[in-house]
């Protein structure tokens, strides 16, 4: 696996690293050179059309500014009134709980999937592409679909459970199980997508490993759990980021489904930002909230980094 | 090869497992393509009705006679392949360097990369619509396609796909002479195949569906994109339902076509040939 | 190795060119907006738009955006980035925002004495905000009690005309797969719209007239919350929304008996579900009690021209002679031709009796219009509030009383804001 035996050179000032690139071998030299040539492209347009504009946020999140009039300088104010906002925190702490169940969800049957589909055959073509419409369709139709499917009164899905002699829900129409409803459509959209992402890292997985072990006569399961899994890591590592700042930034999906409604059951953390902005037009309250968005999932990106260190690189 | 899980399942149960799922995952992609023929009144009835007496082609006939439909398409499509190719290339090679090369600042630069990726896009709207007003680039296809290249997304799975290739393979190519540059584009990049083709389909499909952004950036109609041009049939007391099904019938068609092309590579063992050949 | 220079280089320079393309944006035409209007009815704004444009010098530029982001990221990133429309469509959700921080150019001095005569006063007076003319009103949507007469029939019931009523008569009309009324549940401006009329028959008001406090926290509000709560509670109304509440498929489906909602559902149904019109009644929205006075709401945008605009004199000249040339043509041809919308110009009801006579029209302009009354403009902070109150009694069991205290407290926490 990776191992990349060059230990990385230790962060000083300006000059020694200067110093430190001129000292380098030949080999070094070059890997810096094509190194910067290769991220620069990209670095670049990120600098510009990402992290410009964030941090020009960042700054309106440090004024008042209401769209109309000049923007004032309220230094940290906007921050304050955060953590005395109960909407704030209610919508995070739905935001969460969305995010715990939406996250292992799609994991697990996303992977269930992929390692269902991992041979090549032309069964496996439709069934893969079947999977994958979901990630295709647009959300406005996907939404509507959903809804009168869910429909307490005379839903599809209803009618189904009473034909296996199971109670109605009111799915969407109440607090109880609104969230449930828009955390299975939510799944249901984003389930082939990291799907496919499962499969290409599967298909990383040298199969003599796998075909070493058959040989020493481990079972399917054995081979799931001890071979593919343990090298699965970096892609899962991926994918477990990714769907993690997908469900902390959930909003189309659910707006959809229920307009963050009934109740506020499905409000998100996004929608309240969203309508701050757009509706109220208190930007930098908005631009506040999103900041602190930003640095929760910081946070929890680097813890999940450190976790999955051990596995991924040595540098 | 690896043995396919319906060697221990039993054809039976995989089969019926996997044709479960599909219809889960279908269902409402036949409800689309089943509404996306029938006049207005039946797109809702319950039970659904599958095959409606009166299905006809007439929804597609009102999309393209109401609306450049065809424009739309090329709009999107210009855009989606454009941005496509290019984020391809660029962002195996940060994905590269930032897996297989030694160099200062490697680990801040990644960690900055992927710190983009936390930002809502609501977030940004309003200082990126200034920016590329300050270009002079509204209502062009700078807009809509230079703001949506770089992305953090595809080079952090390239990175992280980047990471796990042995490195004799590059070790050989090395000791026969070849450059960083020539290692890459001839060893690294053939080997990732599958992730380029699974990013391929992703791109083209966040481009050819994007939204929001073209909606600020265009708004110009002959510079609309196709999800755009589908909102043309939501209206202030209600949508055309029919039409939208149609629409949106018409626009899940290149993106399909194109993952449908590019799986086999998806699920390709390049590993096997690279280590063999 | 050349090669792969090169197309490193080419990259390199794509990525580049963000800064490299510099283009002067020419000092457009007179830019108007609006949102996604159907097919059918683009001619209206096209003939227009053509008309001004062969007549003037200043030429006009249309642009539609999708209803759903048009007053959200549309208008406010039109704003924010300096390139606003001059003439453009408001919501009376929206338009106290933009009167109140001075987006708006008072129109007073330009309109004609002629349309102020013929303008219905309560109209002009929904865009008056400290003796200012904001905006042009030109169409009318009042809400009713639509019903499925079939389902009447069947069950041998008279349409309602009481809130107990209302409520026995939602309850009968409940089966397993049909829903006895349906009204919008989703958190939105729209389910406070409909909403509005019931509140003011039971007597009661969001806020005063000053504007400075809450008017609530009264038993008449608490009485039209727990009607609405009931409904919901029960299961007599649906708890879902389809997702367009204005036009719930589920109604023309026999899904609903009854559905309270605006006068466009008449030519959602011609367009849509023409064999349900047999089926097609209205009433008006029944009043708490026997002998209370009936009201309603109604909806419609205004257009308004933006103060910053460079051409005051020609936006506001476009803005008005679109609805309100002296030949009221136009004015009536956009609720009776294009639309199923009423004019607030009274002498478009006078010149075109004969259609007014029409089923549904007659009861629209001779029954429902004297009772109604323009959807008040409030800020999003208050808007909030009235769905949250509503909300609260639907889904979270809290009763009427309850529910309109803490509205009074929000709202009353804001005032104090401003």
């Amino acid at each position: 696996m990776a191992t990349s035996t060059a230990k990385a050179p230790p962060r000083r000032g300006l000059r020694d690293w200067l110093n430190h690139l001129s000292g380098m071998d030949r080999d070094r030299l070059e890997q810096a050179i094509v190194g910067y040539l290769f991220v620069l492209p990209d670095l670049i347009g990120l600098l510009i059309f990402v992290a410009g504009p964030m941090i020009m946020a960042l700054v309106i999140s440090l004024t008042d500014w209401k769209l109309v009039g000049e923007p004032q300088f309220v230094g940290l104010h906007n921050y304050e009134i955060i953590f005395k906002d109960p909407k704030f925190g209610a919508s995070l702490g739905r935001t969460i709980l969305y995010t715990v169940s939406f996250v292992p969800l799609v994991y697990c049957l996303s992977l269930g999937m992929a390692v269902l589909l991992t041979r090549r055959s032309r069964s496996n073509n439709f069934f893969r592409t079947v999977y994958f419409m979901p990630v295709a369709m647009s959300l406005v139709v996907a939404g509507v679909i959903w809804r009168f499917m869910f429909d307490p009164g005379n839903g599809l899905i209803n009618e189904l459970l009473g034909a296996v002699g199971l109670p109605p829900s009111q799915w969407t129409g109440s607090v109880q199980t609104a969230m449930i409803s828009v955390i299975i459509v939510s799944v249901w959209k984003s389930a082939g997508y990291f799907m496919i992402i499962l499969l290409a890292g599967i298909q990383d997985i040298p199969t003599d490993y796998t075909e070493a072990a058959e040989i020493d006569g481990a079972n399917r399961r054995q081979i799931f759990w001890h071979i593919i899994l343990p090298l699965l890591k970096p892609t899962s590592f991926f994918v477990l980021v990714i769907l993690t700042i997908n469900a902390l930034q959930a909003f189309d999906q659910i707006y959809v489904m229920t307009r963050g409604g009934p109740a506020y059951a499905t409000y998100t953390l996004l929608m309240y930002t969203y309508e701050k902005a757009f509706r109220e037009w208190n930007f930098g309250y908005a631009a506040a909230m999103a900041v602190a968005l930003f640095a929760m999932v910081f946070v929890l990106t680097l813890v999940q980094v450190r976790y999955f260190r051990s596995g991924e690189i040595r540098d | 090869m690896h043995k396919s899980p319906r060697h221990y399942l039993g054809v039976g149960s995989w089969y019926t497992i996997a044709i479960i799922l599909g219809i889960v995952f279908a269902g409402p992609f036949v409800w689309m393509l089943s509404s996306s023929l029938k006049p207005a009144n039946e797109i809702f009835v319950t039970p659904p009705i599958l095959i409606s007496p009166n299905a006809s082609i007439k929804n597609f006939q009102e999309v393209f006679r109401q609306t450049p439909f065809e424009r739309y398409m090329f709009n999107s499509f210009l855009v989606a392949t454009t941005v496509t190719v290019t984020a391809l290339l660029l962002h195996s090679m940060a994905g590269y360097a930032l897996a297989r090369l030694e160099f200062p600042g490697r680990r801040l630069i990644f960690l900055g990369i992927i710190s983009t990726l936390m930002i809502p896009f609501y977030t940004i709207l309003i200082p990126l619509a200034l920016l590329v007003k300050q270009l002079g680039w509204l209502n062009t296809y700078w807009a809509l396609i230079i703001p949506a290249i770089p992305h953090a997304f595809g080079i952090f799975w390239l990175r992280q796909f980047f990471l796990g290739i042995p490195q004799d393979l590059e070790d050989a190519a090395r000791i026969d002479g070849a450059s960083r540059i020539a290692v890459f584009f001839r060893i690294a990049l053939p080997l990732a195949r599958p992730v380029m083709a699974a990013l391929a389909v992703f791109f083209f499909l966040a481009n050819w569906d994007s939204f929001l952004w073209p909606l600020i950036a265009a708004n110009k109609q002959e510079m609309r994109m196709v999800q755009v041009g589908i909102q043309t049939f939501t209206g202030e007391h209600g949508n055309a339902w029919e039409q939208i099904m149609a629409a949106s019938v018409i626009a899940i068609i290149p993106t399909l076509l194109l993952f449908f092309t590019l799986q086999r590579f998806i699920v390709e063992s390049v590993k096997m040939t690279g280590l063999k050949g | 190795m050349k090669k792969y220079w090169r197309l490193i280089t080419l990259a390199l320079i794509i990525a580049l060119m963000a800064g490299a393309l510099p283009t002067a944006l020419a000092q457009g035409p007179l830019k108007f907006w609006t949102f996604e209007y159907a097919d059918a009815v683009d001619p209206f704004f096209t003939a227009y738009v053509d008309e001004w444009n062969a007549t003037h010098d200043l030429q006009v530029e249309r642009s539609e955006f999708p209803w759903a982001q048009y007053t959200g990221e549309i208008l406010t990133t039109g704003i924010a980035t300096g390139e606003a429309p001059d003439v453009f469509f408001i919501s009376p959700g929206d338009w106290r925002r933009y009167a109140e921080n001075g987006l708006a150019l008072p129109l007073e001095d330009y309109m004609p004495q002629y349309l102020l005569d013929d303008l219905l006063p309560a109209s002009v007076e929904a865009v008056t905000l400290n003796g200012h003319i904001y905006s042009v009103p030109f169409e009318m949507e009042p809400v009713v009690l639509w019903y499925n007469k079939s389902i009447f029939e069947e069950a041998g019931l008279e349409v309602p005309t009481t809130w107990d009523e209302l409520l026995a008569t939602a309850e009968a009309l409940t089966t397993s797969d049909r829903y006895g009324i349906l009204i919008p549940v989703n958190p939105d401006y729209y389910e406070n719209f409909v909403f509005y009329p019931f509140l003011w028959m039971a007597g009661g008001e969001v806020v005063n007239e000053d504007f400075t406090a809450a008017a609530v926290n009264t038993p008449e509000a608490a009485r039209a919350l727990d009607l609405w709560g009931t409904l919901v509670r029960e299961g007599w109304a649906a708890p879902t929304s389809t997702g367009n509440d204005p036009t719930d498929e589920r109604f023309p489906l026999g899904q609903g008996a009854m559905f309270v909602s605006g006068y466009w559902v008449y030519g959602w149904l011609e367009a849509s579900y023409p064999e349900f019109l047999e089926d097609l009644a209205v009433a008006p929205i029944p009043a708490p009690d026997e002998g209370d006075e009936l009201a309603t709401v109604y909806g419609g945008w205004t257009v308004m021209v933006y103060a910053g605009t460079e051409h005051p004199e020609e936006a506001a000249e476009f803005a008005i002679q679109m609805f309100g040339a002296e030949d009221n043509a136009r004015a009536a041809a956009w609720g009776i031709e294009y639309n199923t919308k009423l004019s607030p110009r009274q002498s478009v009801l006078e010149d075109n009796a004969e259609f007014y006579t029409q089923f549904p029209h007659d009861a629209f302009a001779h029954e429902i219009f004297p009772t109604a009354r323009a959807e008040p403009s409030y800020p999003p902070e208050i808007a909030q509030t009235v769905w949250e109150a509503l909300q609260d009694v639907m889904f979270n069991n809290v009763s009427g009383e309850d529910a309109a205290a803490a509205w009074a407290e929000k709202i009353d926490a804001y005032l104090a804001t401003r």
